[in-house]
């Protein structure tokens, strides 16, 4: 059994080596929403050429159709499954389509949509080209796709430079304003730095490991005799935990974070605090647990330590911010945090199948309930500042009395970070903490619910300050109104999708638990466990 | 039925916030949705069966099935009296509101609506997942009750206190729930799941946890409850909640919220930490006793009435926890087989303790209500303040001898629910220990002191205390602080001066006070009106209901034996025989009276 099994195996890494670069059918089927996505940046950037500067706040329509249409591509290829004996990767090895990608894909879709929703008042207010705006965005979600989708190292560099080099565009994208800028360079200067960094690490590994396919790079590891216990392997590791822990803005790969997200304008930081970050998650546990899943005992110490500093940090420095914006910032460093709990719940054990789909799958879970509640919490920040006001807690200042319903979508925003049900926030917590007291990480678990409590003391601040304190005098003159239709649609969709996935999780969170299995499927046809 | 009960509130309050803005019509709809709710609750108690152990009324039905999380809802002896309690209360204090509420109606009711149903919730969830959703729900209209509609300027700081002190307590305990989730698989070996009743019995079954995993979960969730209930230590968001709640809020906090702890610990500790419930009785039973003197103590020297009530919570609180811990530690394995009996035999304690849950339900509800009652007329709850202007007790007749009934209700006179209570958790007390019941005794003196002794500076005030000078001076004072309180005082201070306005043509239409004291009532007792219609509504059924249960305990009584049984079971066959401990408590206690 267990040697035509092997056989089978060798057969197909046989073919992932040896496969000619020639596309099938099949292989384009594979990478439908991607190209659906590639379709869409073209023709906002050709369209964008065409139309009359005043016409172009439709393209918004443009992006969220292809996104729409990317996203029901996607979820037609959770029911893909390829013919018997073909591998689900195609392009030689270099792209996998699992479900692991496709909700990963999805996650990167509803980020996309949502940021195109709460962007236009805020973008045309400020005079900034939005047709740009839309272009640049959709390829920084079509690298995202492709990060998720990575079988390679190759790809995964592509698609995080894609993203990165996207998104530093667009934190400068207020030409006119100095903290864009500033935010801007900071971000590029080490974020070139970083990515050098961990390009150095997958040469690193390469060198290690003679290839650069994960598979093969997990399997070589496993042949290789010595090769596991090798210090050199360890430090490609930590290269590459440094690499991405500075796109995910780990702590203390951090530092960029909070100039970039409060000089990008908020749109933007809505959407860079989200969709990349997703991305760059995707990245680490397709190269930790996909191609490292033997080091998992050093690594997600590693990850354990990080995630402690950064919830830390992020939450206790967070306290001291006067703009929301920038409390904001720090407080997605906070969810890094979270984020990276579930990832440290990971066993390399085969054994345990029901854990280390739990582990992944909070990750995946909670990456789709971070997008909804924190482009909410920014989205309504936007509204505020679309109103003329600035971005303060006192500018919240009485936002229950004189905007009920708004004020009533940020408290839900809020209560889901803080995460308190019965909102999807809480729920994403309890299945990452559910996920690390399985695999023995209660003390960390403690930390981070502690955490959760400092956190809710900032949260709460603005939480006073929209009900508890009175509007402040100039109100009335700023309260104008404005069309802002796309922003109140995402709300709506928001606070919807929190609530829902608050009370009714179950469908969400098996979708998740499948995606991750899927992916330890992957992990276990290329290391020739059956 | 349950979730009928559990439900009905929140369509109440959906329907509050799309009906067009008229306050009366919020009103009546808040009103019927509650008294729909009462009526739902007395159809409840008395269609339940005391004699049939386990949970009435179940509901069940798949909810997160890959987490394990069902969608579980019933009742046992103990949770259906606080779903009665959870009516009456809630029904009074809507009607306590008509008038006490004036600004922002709709989201008050809508608050108070959502506030009901989390706290519904929480006695009826069968299933952990559930029961902390309703358990954190409870935290935010009630933060909001505190902070939007409070008394002073301190009404914000109490609210985040009391929100703050809550979530961190939650937070570890919904880490215990997950960690006890993962160790019921591992003991019984079964599919993990969150309900209640089958991890309840299937540990029990199992021969329960290891004691190591006993005491840190006993710990975890002990926190949560105990921050709630509240025990000393952790007490000190009670008084600023209380203090700055509006009256229906203090009502709420004081006649249900606070149950929600003693529940849990009833629910969950004892029987799924026995060996912990036991060998931590002590500590919890020198904590009750502290919080018992210390919340009397303190409360003698209150100058505000709303304060002092609050501190007697404190020290009511105290009772419960000492009969919950007094029970447990009847738990000794010195007679194999014997346990069960052993256990029961001190049942007295275990009834003292619900018993005083639901008495001092009403009981201080009812002192609350009393107090919001004269804080309605005056605009002031400082004791001397009132002492040295008026004798209410000649312009409120009424009102003054329902005052009367409570207080002594309070400080424990037999014949009404207060005495009953406490009188059986002393008798609890003291089969564990002459000491503690000594201790616990000595406090119906101190209650006595001050529950009086604040009577009779507020009703009987004496001539010769007549002091207007004082009342000018606090009067002035208090004015000041309210203006000189930031944007506050530029918002308000129009609406204070309409409120003058209002008064001078004798009329009662306050919004929220800001803590500073009405003029005219004070220096002219003479327009004081007795109680009203809908305060005598709301005083004295609690009042009757409190004789009632005082002159026939049993009726309450009677719904605790299957409960205390069953806890009892569960507590005997899931306790680690091999390693319990036998605290010399004599010794101890002895030891900390030195």
């Amino acid at each position: 059994m267990s040697l035509s099994v092997n056989a089978f195996i060798s057969a197909n890494l046989l073919q992932i080596s040896n496969a000619k670069p020639s596309f099938s059918g099949d292989d384009f089927i594979k990478i439908l929403p991607e190209l659906i996505v590639l379709l869409t940046g073209t023709v906002v950037m050709l369209a964008d050429l065409f139309l009359p500067r005043d016409r172009r706040p439709i393209l918004g329509y443009v992006s969220i159709l292809g996104y729409a249409g990317a996203i029901v591509a996607s979820s037609f290829l959770f029911y893909y499954s390829p013919p018997a004996g073909v591998p689900n990767t195609s392009f030689g090895g270099m792209f996998v389509r699992d479900n692991f990608t496709t909700f990963f894909e999805i996650t990167f879709l509803i980020s996309g949509i949502l940021s195109v929703l709460v962007a236009p008042n805020y973008v045309l207010k400020r005079n900034m080209p939005i047709g740009d705006f839309y272009n640049i965005q959709t390829s920084a979600v079509l690298g995202m796709m492709v990060t998720a989708a990575a079988g390679d190292l190759m790809v995964i560099f592509v698609g995080i430079e894609l993203i990165s080099i996207s998104v530093y565009i667009l934190t400068g994208f207020a030409r006119n304003d100095r903290g864009s800028a500033e935010g801007a360079l900071k971000y590029f200067l080490l974020g070139a730095f970083a990515s050098a960094i961990l390009v150095y690490g997958m040469a690193w590994l390469f060198g290690m490991t003679g290839s650069t396919n994960l598979n093969e790079i997990n399997q070589a590891i496993i042949t290789t005799k010595g090769l596991k216990e090798d210090i050199g392997l360890t430090f490609a590791m930590l290269l590459l935990i440094v690499g991405l822990g500075f796109k995910i803005a780990a702590v203390p790969f951090h530092v960029w974070t909070p100039d970039a997200y409060e000089g990008a304008p908020t749109p933007i930081t809505a959407f860079m605090s989200t969709g990349p970050k997703a991305a760059a998650f995707a990245a680490l546990i397709r190269v930790m647990v996909q191609g490292l899943p033997q080091l998992a005992e050093q690594w997600t110490l590693i990850i354990a330590i990080l995630a402690i500093l950064t919830m830390t940090l992020g939450n206790v420095v967070a306290i001291a911010q006067k703009s929301v914006k920038r409390m904001l910032a720090y407080s997605s460093i906070a969810h890094t945090g979270y984020i990276m709990i579930g990832l440290a719940a990971f066993v390399n054990n085969p054994q345990l199948p029901n854990l280390q789909r739990d582990a992944i799958g909070s990750v995946l879970i909670y990456s789709l309930i971070y997008v909804f509640m924190n482009i909410g919490a920014f989205g309504i920040a936007i509204w505020v500042q679309n109103k003329g006001g600035g971005i303060d807690v006192d500018d919240f200042n009485g936002l229950g009395s004189w905007a009920p319903v708004p004020a009533l979508a940020m408290a839900v925003c809020l209560f889901s970070l803080t995460g308190l049900p019965p909102t999807g926030g809480f729920f994403g917590k309890f299945f990452v903490f559910r996920a690390a007291i399985d695999s023995g990480l209660t003390w960390l678990v403690i930390i981070a619910a502690l955490n959760s409590a400092v956190s809710a003391f900032f949260y709460l601040r603005v939480i006073v300050a929209m009900y508890f304190r009175p509007a402040s005098e100039d109100v009335k003159t700023r309260n104008q109104p404005t069309g802002a239709f796309f922003l109140s649609a995402a709300m709506i969709i928001v606070t919807i999708a929190i609530l829902f996935l608050g009370i009714y999780p179950g469908p969400a969170l098996d979708l998740a638990k499948d995606s991750a299995g899927q992916l330890f499927q992957v992990v276990k046809i290329a290391t020739g466990q059956p | 039925m349950l979730s009928v009960m559990t439900y009905l509130p929140l369509i109440g309050a959906v329907l509050i916030l799309v009906v067009p803005k008229n306050n009366d019509l919020i009103r009546w709809i808040a009103l019927l949705t509650t008294f729909a709710n009462f009526v739902l609750s007395l159809i409840l108690i008395f269609t339940f069966n005391q004699n049939v152990s386990g949970y009435q009324f179940e509901e069940k039905a798949d909810w997160i099935p890959s987490i394990g999380a069902g969608y579980h809802m019933g009742v046992d002896g103990v949770s259906v009296l606080m779903v009665l309690l959870d009516g009456l209360l809630f029904f009074l204090a809507i009607i306590a509101s008509w008038k006490a509420i004036q600004t922002r109606v709709r989201e008050y009711y809508f608050a108070m609506l959502l506030l009901y149903v989390g706290c519904v919730g929480v006695f009826v969830a069968l299933d952990f997942f559930l029961f902390y959703i309703f358990w954190e729900l409870v935290l935010i209209p009630m933060a909001v009750l505190i902070g939007v509609w409070g008394g002073s300027n301190r009404r914000i700081y109490a609210s985040v206190k009391f929100f703050l002190y809550t979530l961190v307590g939650s937070l570890l305990m919904l880490v215990a729930i997950i960690a006890l989730y993962f160790q019921y698989t591992d003991v019984t070996k079964k599919a993990s799941t969150l309900d209640i009743p089958t991890i309840t019995n299937e540990l029990a079954k199992a021969g329960g946890l290891s004691t190591t995993f006993q005491y840190w979960a006993f710990a975890a969730f002990a926190l949560a409850f105990c921050i709630k209930v509240p025990l000393w230590p952790f007490h000190t968001w009670l008084p600023d909640a209380h203090t700055e709640a509006p009256t229906a809020g203090s009502v709420i906090l004081a006649g249900i919220m606070l149950k929600m702890g003693a529940y849990g610990l009833i629910r969950f500790n004892l029987p799924l930490f026995p060996n912990a419930s036991h060998d931590f009785a002590p500590i919890m039973i020198v904590l009750s006793l502290i919080a018992i003197i210390y919340g009397a103590a303190v409360a003698l020297v209150q100058p505000d009435m709303k304060r002092l009530v609050a501190y007697s919570s404190v020290s009511h609180m105290g009772f419960v926890v000492l009969g919950l811990f007094s029970f447990a530690s009847g738990l000794t394995l010195d007679k194999k087989g014997n346990e069960l009996n052993i256990l029961l035999d001190n049942r007295q304690a275990f009834d003292g303790a619900v018993f005083t849950m639901f008495s001092h339900g009403l009981l201080t509800g009812g002192l609350f209500l009393c107090v919001g009652v004269i804080y309605e007329r005056l605009h002031t709850r400082d004791i001397k303040t009132i002492q040295s202007t008026l004798r209410i007790a000649n312009r409120m007749p009424a009102y003054a001898s329902i005052m009367m009934l409570y207080t002594m209700g309070s400080l424990g006179l037999p014949m009404i629910s207060g005495f009953v209570g406490e009188f059986l958790v002393m008798q609890g007390a003291f089969r564990v220990n002459g000491w503690y019941a000594f201790v616990a005794s000595f406090v119906i003196i101190l209650a006595a002191l001050y529950m009086l002794w604040v009577y009779q500076r507020v009703f009987f005030g004496k001539a010769e205390d007549y002091d207007l000078a004082f009342v000018d001076a606090r009067i002035q004072e208090a004015e000041a602080i309210s203006n000189a309180h930031g944007g506050h005082g530029a918002e308000h201070g129009a609406e204070a001066h309409d409120e003058h306005e209002h008064d001078e043509h004798g009329h009662e239409e306050h919004g929220h006070g800001h803590g500073h004291a009405d003029k005219d009532m004070l220096r002219n007792g003479a327009k004081l009106p007795d109680l009203n219609l809908g305060e005598w509504f709301t005083l004295y059924p609690m009042a009757a209901a409190a004789i009632v249960v005082g002159i026939f305990p049993s009726l309450v009584l009677d719904f605790l034996g299957k409960p205390a049984e069953q806890i009892a079971h569960a507590m005997t066959s899931g306790a680690q025989h091999a390693t319990i401990i036998n605290v010399d408590l004599v010794a101890l206690v002895q030891q900390l009276i030195k």
